[in-house]
């Protein structure tokens, strides 16, 4: 799957270069923000966080979660229906999450990953299968359309994306 | 002290979330024991002690009565494009780019295809309630990826899981995903709206209202709140009233 995602952006590169200049630097670019791997396996306990590109949706108990894309959990809980930030789970590469018995099972990119919630504030991993899940690769592109430089494999585990000016880019959706 | 009262502020709140499961309740997507209530657009659903995901092509089946040992039990090869999935009354309803598939969890370990209905090629979370399906389909004009030129919610006869029927279809805008409450059915229409349906009478679903502002991907509907994926985040509404959707409060 991911194979067939590099050929597509290879192909868009492709098709882009073919009628465009080759190395035209552009502005409002989105260009990807990498991790190494070992620090992308790392899940942490961080404050509440604002949404900045919002996924998938979950309740459980009296608590709410809202997945950001490829980033983590963001958890709050349901005051009198109104939704209470409690905290931000950092999970890199999740799109995904279900809840049982205190136990978020979410992915860690292809890694399926078990997070003990018993202690709310110390979230910890309980399990982990590595190379479960395929990630759903439409949700790796870029939050809007447009310009965005290449996704380079080789510079480690992609975790969203940021804009930035005067830089090349050869791909386009 | 501080420190104290909010320790016992979540432990209470723990003990909440375990009553809270241990009613039963009527939603939707009920909670199966102990689990929770995912959104028409989830990939990942748990249904008693496995977890079932979606990916590509395929349906993965894992047990988790051990879940510091989680065990892949088995891998169902299903058909190009599988988006969505959702457990209802001991079947899976799997959407795709082409079609619904349900599967019987009889065999929990070995999901089972009983029926499937193709449709045209679209996105297509579905749901459902009783003998009825609810499948919003997608086309490309409106982004999304899976192809296809029709924008509507189709309605499936379930009764005979076997031989999924459509019985009707009705033209949306931009539809995403969708939940249901009772009678109620609620259908993100993008950035037309949160649409709320009659669906008393389901082979004539009765548009109630639309609730506007937000660009509205996907809901669900939990006791008397709906959450919904917005762009930006999350808005709630009070639904003590199924049919009337009262704005709580946003996340952004």
């Amino acid at each position: 799957m991911k194979k067939n995602y590099i050929l597509v952006l290879a192909g868009l590169a492709i098709a882009f270069s073919s009628c465009n200049q080759a190395n035209l630097k552009r502005d409002a670019v989105w260009v990807p923000v990498y991790k190494d791997k070992t620090e992308a396996r790392v899940i942490l306990n961080l404050p509440a966080q604002q949404v900045r590109s919002g996924g998938k949706i979950y309740a459980y108990g009296n608590y709410i979660f809202q997945l950001e894309q490829n980033q983590g959990i963001h958890v709050y809980r349901l005051d009198d229906k109104k939704p209470v930030p409690v905290k931000f789970i950092q999970v890199y590469g999740a799109q995904e999450i279900a809840i049982k018995d205190n136990l978020i099972y979410t992915n860690n990119f292809k890694d399926i990953v078990v997070l003990n919630a018993s202690n709310p504030q110390e979230v910890a991993v309980e399990s982990r299968i590595p190379g479960a899940f395929d990630m759903n690769t439409f949700e790796l592109l870029p939050p809007s359309k447009g310009y965005f430089q290449c996704i380079d494999t080789t510079k480690g585990m992609l975790i969203g994306w940021e804009k930035q000016d005067n830089v090349e880019a050869a791909c386009i959706y | 002290m501080k420190k104290i009262i909010y320790t016992l502020l979540l432990a209470a709140g723990v003990i909440f979330t375990f009553s809270a499961c241990s009613k039963s309740d009527n939603s939707a997507a009920p909670g199966i024991g102990g689990s929770g209530t995912g959104g028409s657009l989830a990939r990942f659903t748990i249904y008693g002690n496995y977890l079932y995901v979606v990916d590509g092509t395929s349906l993965k089946t894992f047990n988790i009565s051990n879940p510091k040992n989680m065990v892949q039990v088995s891998v169902m090869e299903i058909g190009s494009g599988i988006e969505t999935i959702y457990p209802y009354n001991g079947n899976l309803f799997i959407g795709s780019a082409t079609a619904m598939y349900i599967y019987s969890l009889r065999n929990p370990e070995q999901p089972q295809q009983e029926g499937m209905a193709s449709h045209v090629r679209a996105c297509d979370p579905v749901v459902a309630k009783d003998n009825l399906a609810y499948v919003t389909v997608r086309s490309t004009t409106n982004g999304s990826p899976c192809g296809g030129n029709l924008d509507a919610l189709i309605v499936y006869d379930i009764s005979n899981i076997q031989y999924p029927t459509a019985i009707t279809t009705v033209n949306m805008s931009n539809p995403h995903g969708l939940g249901i409450a009772e009678n109620t059915l609620y259908v993100c229409d993008g950035q037309k709206g949160l649409k709320v349906f009659d669906v008393n009478n389901a082979t004539n679903p009765r548009l109630i209202k639309s609730v506007g502002e937000y660009n509205y991907f996907d809901v669900i509907p939990y006791n008397d709140v709906l959450i919904c994926m917005v762009e930006g985040g999350m808005v709630i509404f009070d639904i003590t009233e199924k049919e009337n959707p009262v704005f709580v409060a946003k996340t952004f």
